[in-house]
């Protein structure tokens, strides 16, 4: 039997004779893994996930025409814009302002696009239905209009525009109530908008939910500038700024809790390691006794740590990424991505754990005569 | 007998044992940090949502309807109804007083410089100290309630000529700090003379709008002791049912669900009691914050106590698996205490003993070092200190004590089963 295969066999011999030793081994490290892996994948993933959730606050971005000219930009313009900030459009919504007279009273009407609205300004209270973009008399008014005007909803009721003269005929579909300028107002498709005050494919602001970091907002905002001097991108800094800071403080706070759980995690592993080799001191004094020479008695240490590391890592990683799914399930409604780093992380962080608690006992096991040991003391 | 077995185990096998209580203390220390932490994180995470400014409007019940377009309103001054300064410190009398961080009065007209178009002039506090009916002084105003607001140059002092201009009026009209200039007013007011001592970047309608301390508007427009409207910062719960009902009406709800309701900081139970106390106002929530705040505060808290879940399943899993090592380790001992005629009871007294006490200090040194684990991570991540919330304390050591001894109790019956010759023999 060459000295290889005798490795081998006691490597295994070990670890299924002493069968409930490992499990409760491979156990910890198993479930020091899965928790690590679990909370390193959401870290990973946290700031994209937080930035979407932010989005609650709406729009980050305003679009409006330089100082200069007619207070007017085109749809084409809005539509350019957006082209420029790609794929990290949440939502977007043209604003076309009117004051109109409604029963001899004077209030403010807003053309604008309902379906982009459900997105960018997710905070909206509605109480009745969302107007479809085919619905070319439907309105959404704010509640303080509805209460001055005594509207419900399904009353139909005839706006004048202040510039136009022109008449037209709305049916109230929901009544919103956001506790700011929009409980004074009232809104309708942009369309049956702009025909009324005759401003066909004109709007006077275009608000932007866009996800990302303030710089970038702020880059982009000047690129767009930049690219059509008729208009001026701002972000509106009281959502973009804010939202900067929040995600530092949750980037942070989830660093240091994983910091935390690592250590201790660690901890716990490479203790139950060093239990479980300091158990078998008069194992290693009489393999000594009978004369192995130290380096085979580390290297069977350590292949039992390497193989011991591994299974409970690859076991932990399953159950980690499960962890993972039901963090991001049920805080953000959303699958947590695989990273493959990850899974590289916890494996070698593993082995390398169990290894240095494994060899540590064997350290100081290996140094002492045999005969003490044995002996019992 | 029985103690000196107990003292003996003790000292002979001191240093396993240390190492024993270190993992206890270990894991105790994780799960008292996460306890803390978690405890503690809706409140600080909610001080930092502050961030996004005033949550709440208090504005004068109108008549008319006010006609704003981009922060300008189209209504003739004359028109509007005002809210008395002096009610402004009420605000701080009511049940939920302290969850009201900050705010300031507005009171805003039109004015032109030098000859150029309406520029929205606005009456406000800036870093005001302000005496409540306790006999406390706070400090409210612009400075606390409005975090984002970036001034080149120095804020305004309250009560003097200075003024703050946004960097769009101060661009169109070349302001630059430093200058003094003339606002003239409508009607026959009299001018103002102010002096710029900040340029103001907010990134909203603010950069078009100009800053004038508040007794100084009152007195050229004669409407001393006059505010339009109030904005209000407060720390708010997250909203839920009980709220969503008090929303439809208040007067409605049993009176225990009102009690219930009124007793928690919801943002319309604060409106509620702020309309209470100033007669004649109507309190919004101001929805874009306040709905958001609940919405962001309640994923952080999730997030955390599945975090925490975590971190106590690994420290209570890695614990028990060590106790369990512990026992195992000791087969022989117990085979020969089987052997020489123990009970098994008196087996499982004594192991149980000795994990009692290894829990109790591990959880105790646990407990200690795990309130300085949460005091860093609540001063890196939110530059104060963490309210120590006493409930953790006796928490840690119930979970330590049942941690370790269910960890022992199921390895020492399973010990105790077996037949004593068996273990002795060795396989």
């Amino acid at each position: 039997m060459n000295k290889k295969m005798m490795l081998q066999k006691m490597i295994l011999h070990a670890l299924f004779k002493r069968k409930s030793r490992i499990a409760v081994a491979l156990f910890a490290i198993a479930i020091g893994t899965a928790v690590i892996f679990s909370l390193l994948s959401v870290y990973l993933d946290i700031n994209e996930k937080m930035s979407k959730e932010l989005r609650a606050y709406g729009a980050n971005l305003v679009i409006a025409p330089s100082d200069s000219g007619e207070p007017f930009l085109t749809e084409q313009q809005f539509n350019e814009t957006l082209a420029v900030l790609e794929n990290n459009v949440v939502g977007a919504a043209p604003y076309l302002y009117g004051v109109v007279n409604i029963s001899n009273k004077q209030l403010v009407m807003v053309g604008t696009d309902f379906s982009e609205i459900e997105k960018i300004s997710p905070y909206w209270k509605i109480n009745g239905i969302w107007v479809s973009d085919k619905n070319l008399d439907g309105a959404i008014i704010g509640v303080t209009v509805a209460e001055k005007l005594k509207l419900n909803l399904g009353d139909q009721f005839s706006a004048i525009s202040d510039t136009t003269g022109q008449k037209n005929t709305f049916t109230v579909k929901a009544i919103v109530k956001t506790g700011s300028t929009e409980d004074n107002q009232i809104f309708v498709n942009l369309v049956p908008f702009q025909n009324m005050l005759q401003l066909e494919g004109l709007m006077n602001v275009g608000y932007i939910s866009a996800s990302g970091e303030a710089n970038f907002l702020t880059e982009k905002a000047k690129e767009i500038s930049n690219q059509q001097p008729s208009l001026i991108a701002k972000p509106i800094k009281k959502i973009a700024q804010s939202e900067g800071i929040i995600l530092e403080k949750i980037k942070s706070l989830v660093y240091l809790v994983v910091t935390v759980v690592l250590m201790s995690t660690i901890l716990c592993v490479a203790t139950t390691m060093m239990t479980i080799v300091l158990e078998r001191e008069k194992e290693i004094g009489l393999k000594k006794a009978l004369g192995a020479p130290n380096l085979s008695i580390v290297s069977e240490f350590l292949g039992e740590a390497i193989l011991l590391g591994t299974c409970g890592a690859l076991i932990g990683s399953f159950l980690g990424y499960l962890f993972a799914q039901i963090i991001g399930q049920s805080v953000f409604m959303e699958a947590i991505s695989f990273k493959f780093s990850v899974f590289l992380i916890v494996i070698i962080a593993s082995v390398f754990v169990t290894s240095i608690a494994a060899l540590w006992p064997v350290r100081t096991v290996v140094s002492i005569e045999p005969a003490v040991v044995l002996k019992g003391e | 007998m029985f103690l000196k077995m107990l003292i003996k185990s003790f000292t002979r096998g001191m240093k396993r044992k240390i190492l024993t209580i270190v993992t206890i203390a270990f894991g105790a220390s994780l799960a008292s940090a996460m306890l803390n932490v978690t405890l503690d994180v809706g409140d600080q995470v909610n001080k930092e949502l502050k961030a996004y400014g005033a949550n709440i409007h208090v504005l004068p019940k109108m008549d008319t309807l006010p006609l704003e377009i981009g922060g300008i309103d189209f209504n003739p001054l004359s028109d509007q109804q005002f809210i008395n300064e002096a009610d402004l410190p009420k605000l701080k009398m009511i049940f939920w007083a302290n969850n009201i961080l900050s705010f300031a009065p507005l009171l805003e007209t039109t004015a032109t410089i030098k000859g150029s178009e309406d520029i929205k002039i606005v009456g406000t506090w800036f870093d005001k100290k302000l005496v409540i009916p306790t006999g406390e002084t706070i400090n409210v105003g612009n400075t606390t309630l409005k975090p984002w607001w970036e001034i080149k140059g120095k804020w305004a002092t309250d009560d003097t000529n200075e003024a703050l201009v946004g960097q769009e009026v101060a661009k169109q009209l070349g302001i630059t700090v430093g200058d003094k200039i003339d606002l003239t007013f409508e009607n026959d007011n009299p001018p103002l003379n102010v002096q710029v001592t900040g340029i103001l970047n907010s990134g909203d309608e603010a950069d078009g709008q100009l800053f004038v301390s508040l007794s100084q508007l009152q007195q050229v427009l004669n409407m001393a002791g006059k505010v339009q409207r109030i904005e209000v910062s407060a720390l708010t719960t997250p909203e839920n049912d009980l709220s969503a009902k008090a929303d439809e009406d208040p007067e409605t709800m049993t009176s225990e669900d009102f009690e219930k309701w009124y007793c928690t900081a919801y943002v319309n139970a604060i409106t509620y009691q702020i309309e209470e106390v100033i007669p004649g106002v109507e309190a919004k929530p101001i929805r874009q914050v306040a709905q958001s705040e609940g919405a962001i505060l309640s994923k952080i808290e999730l997030l955390m106590i599945l975090l925490t879940v975590a971190a106590l399943t690994s420290s209570t899993l890695g614990v028990s698996g060590l106790m369990t090592t512990k026992v195992l380790e000791r087969s022989k001992e117990i085979g020969l205490m089987k052997a020489l005629g123990a009970e098994d009871n008196q087996i499982i007294h004594l192991f149980l003993s000795e994990a009692l006490i290894n829990s109790i200090f591990g959880g105790l040194i646990g407990y200690f070092v795990g309130l300085g684990f949460s005091a860093i991570i609540a001063r890196e991540v939110f530059g104060n200190s963490l309210t120590i919330k006493p409930l953790v304390f006796p928490l840690i050591l119930l979970i330590s004590i049942g941690v370790v001894v269910l960890g022992s109790l199921s390895a020492v019956r399973y010990m105790t089963k077996v037949e004593p010759a068996h273990v002795l023999h060795g396989r």
